[in-house]
């Protein structure tokens, strides 16, 4: 009961700290756009442009109008809107695909979005330089993000039962010695991966896998390891350690991996 | 008969707006006689472009499942004696059995780089020209332009836009991870969408089918990405450490429900389109996988509330979350995820556990009652709706290998779309057209 009062303040003031961040814009979109972004779409958008001559490699053009019963089927080449001379016709509808049209994104857009100046270098800080969403709180919920991480012999990988998150004294004890190791080691930084078998739905299985790496930093932190130096992920069934269907297997691909800074 | 007042109605509007609800009815399919593809003029047709179009658009209707195609050789002599004028004689189709008649021509742009076609449609029983639709459209746009008439003529029959010209967003299991793809309707113009070289995960819609938003680990944490449609550009949408998950857009593009777990735990928030977040779910064991009501005022999601590894359906208010009240809807099964909920509003598909499979349960609001739709000892799950719900995509798992299956509501029968053995996460796309 404790422990669980201690999560809810916990959890309270990181939401509170986090909808502050989140709500003054310090979370600005990334974005990403590649060398031919700026060119038309496949598509020319709207229908005064549909001439043949538009769009480029990529480009297409079409127009559609409603026909009567016995009006010719072509009408006379050059003066109706489906000549060939090129001029805007007033065809009733277009393929209206262009993504760069921002007058009907709002602002989801890229291209409208207020914040996006602050793309580029900033735009892979996670907490560990101070700026990015996580801001330069003091909250657990730093994170060694820039940091690569490799496999480590030195800390050992502990395996769950189907659909549980809990620790089992066997877990337990492994972690007792990785948390020895760690406090032995305060400038090490870890991520815990959480693991699910390939049984069961993947936006269940990543939610698990997610329980699954936080009940085991929860216990390493309650060992008395440097919360800030845990950091977590979880791949769900994303990425199995081995690949036959079976309850060995299985039973592999259920755990909590351990990787170290590098 | 019902069809006949229909087609007055269609024929009465420019954009039929027909309210009755077809689609659990059991109708005959109409028989159609579609003539070959004339070209106009003295032009010709080198590269068989009229026969192409001529086979896309028979596809396009008998996968409507509206229509059957009337025999070619039952018509030839009829088609023959007609093609020279521009009459329609309506008592002999009819008594060659067609109940509907497609015919068409076209030529070649002058430069060559596209064509132009002239449809019309007629109908032999109440002896009437239904609609008329000519398109001007480049060489790449030829199966999008036939596609788009095919939906025409479904509208004319059902006041409801058809699906011919949709497509769907997959995963697909890569050596370095799980990429994007994109796929017609019919099954042709196969497209890789990323080159993420990681993994990424439940592709989902914008309702202007413009844009999809993912999950990519791309950054070493799963991160909410929203890509455009044509794969030119994206953006990081949401970067929280932890899962930035399951994402789902509301019907009003205004926010998107997802899956946080900076409270570590997997819980519901909304985005909201001016960035702001809030959270919807407040529970202790895991939330996810949130799907919209079509009026965008409840979400349904899936649960282990009622019992940790045993996930159950929920439906809660869109606003208030556990605030208000959270109904279970699905029993009876100890596993059951990736709710979908039905463009009409009034069903919501999900995956159940059933004995040691999964299989797609579609779960109806007004009888409160869930229905098994797929069956057989293959595992099928994470179903999706066609914009007109009529049909629903799932994949499905044989011997190791997945793919993706339509099936119609109410048929039996299932079609293969997709062939890679490595199919996830399908997504369909609402109508692409403004």
């Amino acid at each position: 009961m404790v422990i669980m009062n201690w999560k809810a303040i916990i959890t309270t003031a990181l939401c509170v700290f986090l909808t502050t961040a989140c709500s003054k814009q310090l979370m600005p979109p990334e974005i990403e756009t590649s060398a031919n972004a700026s060119n038309e779409s496949d598509f020319t958008a709207s229908s005064e442009n549909n001439s043949e001559a538009q769009g480029g490699m990529a480009g297409g053009f079409f127009s559609e109008e409603p026909l009567a019963e016995n009006s010719s089927s072509f009408g006379s080449a050059g003066s109706n809107a489906f000549g060939e001379s090129g001029a805007g016709n007033n065809s009733s509808d277009s393929f209206g695909n262009n993504p760069f049209d921002s007058s009907s994104q709002g602002a989801w857009d890229p291209n409208t979005s207020g914040s996006s100046g602050s793309s580029g270098s900033s735009s892979s800080d996670f907490g560990s330089s101070g700026s990015g969403s996580s801001g330069s709180g003091s909250s657990g919920i730093q994170e060694s993000r820039l940091q690569d991480f490799q496999a480590s012999t030195s800390l050992k990988d502990i395996h769950f039962k189907f659909d549980k998150y809990d620790l089992d004294s066997e877990s337990r004890t492994i972690l007792k010695g990785n948390a020895e190791y760690l406090k032995n080691n305060p400038g090490m930084h870890i991520e815990i991966q959480g693991h699910c078998d390939e049984r069961g739905t993947n936006n269940y299985n990543t939610a698990l896998g997610e329980r699954r790496a936080q009940s085991t930093k929860q216990y390493l932190v309650s060992q008395g390891v440097n919360s800030s130096n845990v950091h977590v992920v979880s791949f769900g069934e994303e990425k199995p350690f081995c690949f036959e269907s079976g309850e060995s297997c299985w039973y592999e691909n259920r755990r909590a991996h351990f990787m170290v800074s590098k | 008969m019902v069809m006949i007042l229909l087609l007055l109605v269609g024929i009465g509007m420019a954009a039929p707006q027909v309210d009755i609800d077809l689609e659990r009815e059991t109708r005959k399919k109409v028989a159609l006689a579609i003539t070959d593809f004339v070209i106009s003029d003295s032009g010709s047709d080198v590269l068989g472009i009229g026969k192409e179009a001529k086979k896309i658009l028979q596809k396009d209707l008998i996968l409507s499942e509206w229509f059957s195609l009337l025999p070619e050789q039952v018509f030839e002599e009829l088609e023959k004696i007609e093609r020279s004028s521009s009459k329609v004689d309506y008592r002999n189709w009819r008594q060659v059995g067609a109940q509907w008649l497609i015919k068409t021509e076209y030529r070649l742009t002058a430069k060559g780089k596209g064509q132009i076609f002239t449809f019309r449609l007629y109908d032999a029983v109440s002896k009437r020209f239904l609609l008329g639709k000519r398109y001007k459209a480049s060489r790449d746009l030829l199966r999008k332009t036939i596609h788009r008439f095919a939906d025409e003529v479904v509208m004319q029959l059902t006041g409801k836009r058809g699906i011919a010209e949709t497509e769907i967003a997959f995963l697909n299991q890569e050596k370095s991870g799980k990429e994007i793809y994109l796929i017609d309707f019919d099954g042709h113009n196969l497209r890789r969408l990323t080159h993420d070289n990681t993994v990424n995960l439940s592709p989902a819609w914008s309702p202007d089918a413009k844009w999809i938003i993912y999950t990519s680990y791309a950054a070493r944490n799963p991160d909410l990405i929203m890509i455009d449609a044509n794969g030119k550009k994206k953006q990081t949408l949401h970067r929280l450490p932890g899962l930035n998950t399951a994402a789902a857009w509301s019907p009003d593009m205004q926010r998107i429900a997802l899956v946080l777990s900076r409270d570590q735990n997997s819980e519901i928030y909304i985005l909201s389109s001016d960035r702001e977040l809030k959270r919807l779910t407040r529970h202790f064991n895991i939330d996810t996988s949130p799907t919209w009501s079509p009026d965008g005022r409840k979400i349904a999601f899936t649960s282990d509330r009622s019992g940790t590894g045993a996930p159950q359906i929920y439906i809660m208010d869109s606003l208030k979350g556990d605030n208000s009240k959270v109904t279970r809807i699905s029993f009876g099964s100890t596993y059951n995820d990736n709710p979908a909920w039905s463009p009409n509003g009034d069903q919501i598909a999900y995956t159940s556990r059933v004995g040691k499979r999964f299989q797609i349960s579609i779960y109806d609001l007004n009888t409160r009652q869930s229905k098994v739709v797929t069956k057989g000892p293959e595992s099928c799950e994470q179903p999706s709706w066609s914009p007109d719900g009529r049909f629903l995509i799932y994949r499905k798992r044989e011997n190791g290998r997945h793919n993706l299956f339509i099936q119609r509501l109410g048929g039996s029968e299932s079609r293969q779309l997709t062939f890679s053995d490595q199919g996830h996460s399908p997504a369909w796309s609402p109508h692409n057209r403004d």
